[in-house]
């Protein structure tokens, strides 16, 4: 298995695989012009893991300046259990250290109970206390 | 950066604003220089009455940190300093605007409903603390 730096030539494989991953929901966001300007604001950040010969595994991550944030982790349901999504999510670990983030954050469905409980197991808290609000701002 | 004193005195004064090591200068100095020209004060002559810091991450807008003066509430500035803030996260090809409140601070859900945001129902967030 290697892990390699996401870059948009795999953007196609990729999106077969969020689309086959419960929990990943793909919105406007992740059209190809979008994903890689989000690549560009964010270079070396993000990740896919390949084993025989196939895209198993992606992630996204970036920052904001202040916080990092961890979007559409995804691993192939024939090569789970593997401790793949925690070494993808350890490399967007220390590239947002590298630039000087020391908090990461991601947003989750409340019902993906099988979610929490993996982000859980690699050291992630639900945070119940602060709330998240949200505003569409696509006046077109 | 300029600002940067007279800012902290604000959020100081401000409740709902939490600061954290993520506030001290030098930190402060790579967020703005992450992102230019998005983050907005209000002055009133040269004081500063009201902030707003504004983010992205190439995917999603952020706000963080508006505060507005106690003495000049209830004159719009802080949907002013907010609507700026959408609007120039429009032209960064940003579609969606986050924000982080604190669940039991009503006036400040109020605030940002009037200013249309919605409470994420479905949707929870998770953290890690990586030092």
């Amino acid at each position: 298995m290697t892990i390699s730096p996401f870059t948009i030539d795999v953007y196609d494989q990729v999106i077969d695989l969020w689309q086959q991953a419960e929990g990943v929901g793909l919105s406007s966001a992740d059209s190809r012009e979008s994903i890689q300007a989000y690549l560009e604001r964010n270079p070396g950040m993000s990740f896919f893991a390949e084993q025989d010969g196939m895209l198993v595994g992606a992630v996204l991550s970036g920052h904001d300046g202040r916080r990092g944030y961890i979007h559409h982790l995804a691993v192939h349901p024939d090569y789970r259990r593997q401790g793949l999504g925690r070494q993808l999510v350890d490399r967007c670990l220390v590239a947002l250290q590298e630039v000087g983030i020391q908090k990461c954050h991601l947003f989750i469905f409340n019902t993906n109970l099988e979610g929490i409980g993996f982000w859980e197991s690699i050291g992630w808290t639900k945070r119940a206390d602060i709330g998240v609000m949200s505003k569409n701002i696509t006046y077109s | 950066m300029d600002d940067y004193d007279s800012a902290v005195t604000l959020w100081q004064n401000t409740e709902g604003v939490v600061l954290t090591d993520t506030d001290e200068r030098e930190p402060m100095r790579r967020f703005l220089d992450r992102n230019p020209g998005l983050s907005s004060v209000a002055l009133v002559g040269d004081k500063l009455i009201g902030t707003i810091l504004c983010s992205h991450d190439g995917r999603r807008g952020y706000l963080h940190h508006l505060a507005v003066d106690k003495r000049c509430r209830r004159l719009g500035i802080g949907s002013a300093l907010v609507q700026r803030s959408l609007s120039l996260l429009t032209k960064e090809g940003i579609v969606k605007c986050n924000i982080f409140i604190i669940e039991e601070n009503e006036a400040g859900i109020a605030f940002w409903e009037h200013n249309g945001f919605n409470l994420l129902e479905h949707f929870g967030w998770m953290q890690r603390v990586m030092v």
